[in-house]
C-alpha cells in the first residue's frame, strides 16, 4: 500500500517553481548580457541557478561540489558569451556546458577515490532540503536520490535532462552529438532501473 | 591620394554641442583656437555616432611630441574623414576598437577593399586584432597587397586571434632583432603557421582580381 | 521564462514520481548567485582568448574558481559589481599594480581587454607613467611602480585587444619610447610612438 499518490496536494505544491524562476526572464537581458552587463547578467543567474544545482547535485558523484560546479559553468558561460549566436536556445547551451563541468568532475572523483556504494554514504550526501517534516515524504526522497545515484552517469545524465528538465530529444541530441535512439535508449534503462529498485520501496 | 587630403571633400557638420556630456570628451592643448577647433571636430564626430575618443587620444599624443596647433586641427580632421570610411568599410562591425584598428589601417594607406575582406571573413567576432596586425606589417613596409592577402587568408584559415597576435608580435621581433626585411619576416612566419591552420578551400581560394602571390610568396597548401 | 516541458507522461508511475521528486528546485543561499556573479566578472579581464564555444566532451579542465582568490582578484581588475556585493578594496601597491579608468572600460563594453604588463627601466626616474592610446594619453592614469631594487618600473593594466602605440612620461616632461618594444611613425603626426599587438592573453 503506497503511502504517497500522484495526486497528494502537498506533493503538488512542491512542485512550485522557486520564486525567481516564474519571474519571466526578460529576453533582452541575453543580448545585454551578451554586451557584458552585468546586471543582465546576474538576471540570469537568478533565474537558472536553482535549477542548474538541481541538476548538479543529481548528476554529481560527489553532489556537495555542485555549488562550485554550477559556478564554473556560468564563468565559462559569461566568458563565452560575447559569442553566442542564439543558434541554439539558451538553456540547452547553459545545460550543455553544466553537463559537460558535471562530466569533468565525475572523472576526476571517479579517479580519485574508490566508489562508495554503502547506503549510509549515499545517505550522508544527500542534501538537506530534501528532508522535510513529513517523514515520509523525506523517506520516499531518499530512496529515489540513492537510486538516481547508482544509475550509470551517461543514462543519469539524459534522464535528468530529458524527465526533470524538460529538453526534447531534438535537443539533446544536438546538446551531446548522441543519436536519438541511443538517447531513448538510455532513458529507458534508466527508467528500467529506477522502477526496479523503487517498486520495493512501495510495496 | 592620402586620405588627410581628402578631408576637405567629405561635409562634416560642425555644430557646437553644450558642454555637459562632452565633458570627458574635452580637448585642451595647444593654443586657445586650437582647443577650440579640434572640440569641434570631436563634437561633430560624436554627433554622428562615432568614437571621437580616438581623435581626442590622438590630439593628446600630438600634444605630447610637441605637435604645432595647425596640423594637430588638420591630423583630427583627417581621422574625422578616415573614421567615416572605417565604419563603412567594417560593417557591421561597430565596436570602438575595431572601428580604431581600421582607421588606423587606413591612416598607413591601407585600401578599403582589404579592409573589407578582413570584416566579411569575421562578421561576428572582434577584428581589432588582425587589423592591428595588418597595419603594423604596412608600417613595416610590407606591401599593403600582401599584408592583406596574409592576414585574410589567416582568418579564412581559422587561425585564432593569438595565432594573428603573434604573427604580428614576432614579425616585429625578427626585424629588429634578425635584421630581416618585414615581408620576408611575415612570409617565414606566415609559412610557419601553415602546418597549424585549415588548409585554404577552394572555396575560399580568392578569386577576386588583382590579389595574385606575389613572386616571394607562399604557395597556398 | 516558460516553465520546463513536460514529458512525464510516458512513463511509468513510479518513475513519474521519482520525476516528481527529482524536479523539486532546492533552496538557494542568499548569495550564492552574487559570488557567481562576482567570480564570471573577474574571469572576464583574464580570458583565454579562444576558448571554443562548446567545450568537447573529452576536454578535462576542471578548473574552479572558488574561494578566497576571489576578492583578490576583483581588487585587481578594479571592478565594481552591482547588486549585494560591495565595492572591492583599493588595490594595494605592489611591484605590478593594475589601475583602470571605468570610463575607458565602459566605452569599451563589447571587447574583453587583455591584462598587459609595461615594464621599464629607469632608476634614476622619480616618477614614470606609461601613456598610450588605451589611456588616452593621460599621464596620470597608469603610473608605475619602482621595483624594489629601484631599478625597473612596472605596472599591469587591462587593454582590449588590437595595435596600441604608448609610450613612458618620465618625470612628468620626458616621453621615452620603450626600448624594448618596436615603434612606428605615426602618418599624421610623424611623430614615433611603441607599438603593442595586444592579442595573447
Amino acid at each position: 500500500m503506497t503511502a504517497l499518490s500522484p495526486s497528494r496536494p502537498a506533493l503538488s505544491s512542491l512542485l512550485l517553481p522557486h520564486p525567481a524562476q516564474t519571474a519571466g526572464l526578460d529576453a533582452k537581458a541575453i543580448s545585454r548580457a551578451k554586451l557584458g552587463d552585468i546586471g543582465a547578467f546576474t538576471e540570469i543567474v537568478q533565474a537558472y541557478y536553482a535549477r542548474c544545482l538541481r541538476f548538479a547535485r543529481a548528476m554529481l558523484v560527489e553532489p556537495d561540489d555542485a555549488e562550485d560546479m554550477v559556478q564554473e559553468a556560468f564563468v565559462r558561460l559569461y566568458r563565452a558569451l560575447p559569442r553566442y549566436e542564439e543558434r541554439q536556445r539558451f538553456e540547452s547551451w547553459l545545460f550543455q556546458i553544466l553537463g559537460n563541468c558535471c562530466r569533468t568532475a565525475n572523472t576526476v572523483a571517479q579517479r580519485n577515490a574508490a566508489r562508495l556504494v554503502t547506503d549510509d554514504a549515499l545517505l550522508e550526501r544527500i542534501p538537506a532540503e530534501t528532508r522535510s517534516d513529513d517523514d515520509a515524504l523525506s523517506a520516499w526522497g531518499d530512496s529515489v536520490r540513492h537510486a538516481l545515484a547508482e544509475v550509470p552517469e551517461h543514462n543519469r545524465e539524459i534522464f535528468l535532462l530529458h524527465y526533470v528538465e524538460g529538453f526534447s530529444y531534438d535537443e539533446i541530441e544536438r546538446m551531446t552529438g548522441v543519436r536519438q535512439s541511443a538517447l531513448k535508449m538510455r532513458v529507458k534503462r534508466a527508467s528500467d532501473f529506477l522502477r526496479a529498485r523503487l517498486s520495493r520501496e512501495t510495496p | 591620394m592620402r586620405l588627410s587630403r581628402c578631408a576637405g571633400l567629405i561635409a562634416i557638420s560642425i555644430t557646437v554641442r553644450s558642454v555637459g556630456a562632452q565633458d570627458s570628451l574635452r580637448f585642451v592643448g595647444g593654443d586657445a583656437t586650437t582647443s577650440r577647433e579640434v572640440s569641434q571636430i570631436i563634437d561633430a564626430v560624436a554627433a554622428q555616432g562615432l568614437p571621437a575618443g580616438l581623435i581626442l587620444s590622438k590630439a593628446r599624443f600630438a600634444v605630447a611630441v610637441h605637435t604645432p596647433g595647425p596640423k594637430i586641427v588638420e591630423t583630427a580632421k583627417a581621422m574625422a574623414a578616415r573614421l567615416v570610411i572605417a565604419k563603412r568599410a567594417i560593417d557591421p562591425h561597430i565596436r570602438e576598437s575595431d572601428l580604431a584598428g581600421a582607421e588606423a589601417a587606413l591612416s598607413y594607406d591601407v585600401p578599403v577593399d582589404i579592409l573589407r575582406r578582413i570584416s566579411s571573413a569575421r562578421p561576428k567576432e572582434p577584428i581589432a586584432v588582425p587589423l592591428g596586425v595588418l597595419t603594423q606589417l604596412v608600417a613595416d613596409r610590407v606591401p599593403a597587397k600582401r599584408a592583406g592577402e596574409i592576414v585574410t587568408d589567416l582568418l579564412r584559415r581559422g587561425a585564432t586571434m593569438t595565432q594573428i597576435a603573434d604573427l604580428g608580435n614576432n614579425v616585429d621581433a625578427d626585424v629588429k632583432i634578425g635584421g630581416y626585411r618585414a615581408v620576408d619576416a611575415a612570409n617565414m612566419r606566415y609559412n610557419g603557421l601553415g602546418p597549424h591552420l585549415a588548409p585554404l578551400s577552394a572555396a575560399g581560394t580568392t578569386t577576386e582580381p588583382g590579389i595574385t602571390s606575389t613572386a616571394g610568396g607562399p604557395k597556398k597548401p | 521564462m516558460r516553465s520546463p516541458r513536460d514529458f512525464r507522461d510516458g512513463a511509468d508511475p513510479i518513475v513519474r514520481r521519482a520525476i516528481d521528486e527529482l524536479r523539486r528546485l532546492p533552496r538557494v543561499e542568499d548569495d550564492a548567485v552574487a559570488a557567481v556573479v562576482s567570480a564570471a566578472a573577474t574571469a572576464r579581464v583574464l580570458p583565454p582568448a579562444d576558448e571554443p564555444i562548446t567545450p568537447a566532451r573529452e576536454r578535462g579542465r576542471g578548473r574552479l574558481l572558488i574561494g578566497g582568490g576571489l576578492v583578490a582578484a576583483a581588487a585587481i581588475a578594479g571592478f565594481l559589481i552591482r547588486g549585494s556585493m560591495s565595492s572591492p578594496p583599493e588595490p594595494v601597491r605592489t611591484a605590478a599594480t593594475t589601475s583602470i579608468t571605468p570610463a575607458a572600460l565602459s566605452a569599451e563594453r563589447t571587447a574583453v581587454p587583455i591584462v598587459e604588463q609595461f615594464v621599464f627601466k629607469a632608476p634614476t626616474a622619480r616618477h614614470v607613467s606609461v601613456i598610450g592610446d588605451f589611456n588616452r594619453w593621460d599621464a596620470s592614469v597608469a603610473p608605475m611602480s619602482r621595483s624594489a631594487d629601484g631599478e625597473l618600473w612596472s605596472v599591469s593594466i587591462p587593454i582590449v585587444p588590437g595595435r596600441h602605440m604608448y609610450a613612458f612620461m618620465v618625470d612628468d616632461s620626458l616621453l621615452v619610447l620603450d626600448p624594448r618594444a618596436p615603434k612606428s611613425r605615426d602618418p599624421d603626426l610623424g611623430a614615433e610612438g611603441s607599438v603593442r599587438i595586444v592579442g595573447r592573453p
